[in-house]
């Protein structure tokens, strides 16, 4: 290894360790400045490090911040940060697995129901991220086709649709924190969410347990009449594909 | 550089920031050109890349990196890469730039620009790194000279040594960013004005400039305010000896109404001109 891959390697470790600068070595690699110490000047970067990576983090979910609270979440995201360092070229996807590490460290206890709504938030808000940035189909929205055998429609999910089944109304205290208000923890009561955009702007809709199903089953190739099977409402469906258009859940309908 | 192979003048611009794209689309503000984040737009297919490409219509854009880690010992990111070249194809970038430094290494990042020791090894193994991305991408890149706040024992030369040499065996181009040199004047100790002077002024493209914040026993470059009167003198001296260079006006926190910031931009505007024409009294600028 060369003396600047030995050097870097060597900074990176001092930089980002949590409990701030470790001076063995410090003085042999840094100068110190006219007012500063080679341990002061390395601390500049090690505290940026961890403001930079806090902020982006609290940026990314705010609903969540507010449920924790700021120094349980900057402990929980200084955990997931050392489980999984920053890897990708963008800051923007340093909490992608931040759901998964808060699932994985878990308490044991199955009666509390907290962990399990800390979980859920975080899973909508890093896919309301994901939806907020990612395809959506602005300047190709579907249109109804007319005089056809609805049943027989194939619609093609849009690319920002998640489907999502929560044992708490995560979305509705998502939209509250979004709105400015301090929301409560919500006692538990199960439903079925519905994310999309439109026009560039992200939507949560609480949806029956039946579109729910129906919409999961979408893929491309299944008929309306296959991914919704028996007993069929003409009526009631006309009305589904009308609302699934309008919300911004279809990409379009092969027929 | 031969003449003919210097960057476009683009005039004062200013950075794209999510903060003002509902006003920039709705007002068309006369900026001259407008900077991007690459890295804020590369995957970007939401909000932001709708108004990016609205912009690219109606403004030159370039595209300012911060991960492209020129100076890391870990390969290059092809992947990386291959983005950056496929949005600077997309919008017309004028150029493509980024920073003297790395951000990270053994397959991490810091998302920080950090300082490389500044001898040999680190010349050759930044020279080689930007002639094999300039192959790849297809055109010269521009690198800019990073605010530091460390320095270390095993540096053999000046920054605007390494730079100069750097320029010159790359054959690429350099943004000054003058709020950077004061920063790093102040935190390393060397004299603003012989940095300037030194560097070769035919390979400067672009200029920044930014606000800092000074905490007595250091200055950080937050850019999260005005441009303070030693930067802009520190400026007239780097358009006293250049020629329609385009400058632009960095401002990452704090960010104020959009008026505000291309006031900042029209400062620099009124500054640059006088002192390329007449030579005129500096106190014409801010």
């Amino acid at each position: 290894m060369s003396g600047l891959a030995t050097l870097q390697r060597w900074m990176q470790e001092v930089l980002t360790h949590p409990a701030g600068i470790n001076p063995t070595g410090v003085s042999d690699a840094i100068r110190p400045s006219a007012m500063q110490t080679p341990v002061e000047r390395l601390a500049i970067y090690n505290r940026a490090y961890h403001a930079r990576l806090f902020d982006a983090m609290e940026g990314m979910f705010p609903a969540l911040l507010h449920a924790l609270g700021g120094e349980l979440f900057r402990r929980f995201a200084l955990g997931h940060l050392q489980v999984r360092p920053p890897a990708s070229f963008s800051i923007n996807r340093i909490g992608d697995e931040f759901p998964r590490y808060l699932a994985e460290t878990r308490p044991d206890d199955e009666e509390d129901s907290w962990p399990d709504f800390i979980i859920e938030l975080a899973e909508l808000e890093l896919a309301y991220l994901h939806v907020h940035d990612g395809p959506g189909i602005e300047g190709s929205e579907p249109r109804v086709p007319r005089r056809v055998d609805v049943f027989a429609l194939r619609p093609v999910p849009a690319p920002s649709l998640r489907l999502f089944t929560f044992r708490h109304p995560v979305h509705r205290y998502h939209a509250a924190v979004r709105r400015g208000e301090k929301p409560e923890t919500p006692t538990p009561a199960p439903c079925f969410v519905a994310m999309s955009r439109r026009r560039y702007q992200v939507f949560l809709w609480e949806i029956p347990a039946a579109q729910y199903s129906a919409l999961k089953n979408l893929d491309g190739h299944r008929t309306l009449g296959e991914a919704i099977g028996p007993p069929q409402d003409l009526a009631v469906l006309h009305a589904w594909i009308a609302e699934w258009t309008r919300n911004g859940y279809l990409a379009r309908f092969e027929t | 550089m031969q003449r003919r192979d210097r960057m476009p003048s683009l005039g004062f611009g200013v950075g794209l920031r999510s903060a003002h794209f509902s006003y920039v689309l709705e007002h068309q503000p006369p900026v001259d050109w407008f900077e991007i984040i690459s890295e804020n737009f590369i995957d970007n297919r939401g909000w932001a890349r709708h108004v990016l490409d609205r912009v690219a219509e109606r403004y030159p854009v370039v595209m300012h990196g911060v991960s492209l880690s020129i100076g890391s010992t870990d390969p290059l990111d092809v992947s990386y890469l291959t983005k950056l070249r496929a949005l600077a194809e997309d919008i017309r970038a004028a150029w493509i730039s980024d920073h003297l430094c790395w951000t990270g290494v053994a397959g991490r990042t810091t998302h920080d620009l950090l300082p490389l020791p500044l001898n040999e090894e680190s010349l050759h193994h930044v020279v080689d790194r930007i002639r094999a991305v300039q192959d790849f991408l297809g055109r010269r890149l521009v690198i800019e000279n990073p605010s530091s706040y460390a320095s270390f024992t095993t540096d053999t030369m000046p920054e605007w040594e390494f730079l100069a040499a750097m320029a010159e065996e790359a054959d690429c181009a350099l943004l000054l960013d003058v709020n950077n040199v004061y920063v790093s004047a102040f935190n390393q100790g060397f004299d603003p004005v012989r940095y300037i002077e030194s560097l070769p002024a035919d390979r400067i493209a672009q200029f920044h400039l930014a606000g800092h914040t000074n905490h007595g026993t250091h200055i950080v470059d937050t850019h999260d305010g005005h441009v303070i009167d030693p930067v802009w003198n520190l400026y007239r001296l780097a358009c006293s000896r250049t020629a329609d260079v385009s400058t632009l006006i960095e401002w990452d926190a704090n960010i104020p109404e959009f008026p505000v910031l291309h006031a900042e931009a029209l400062a620099a505007k009124t500054c640059a001109p006088a002192l390329r024409s007449e030579n005129v009294a500096l106190e014409t600028c801010p």
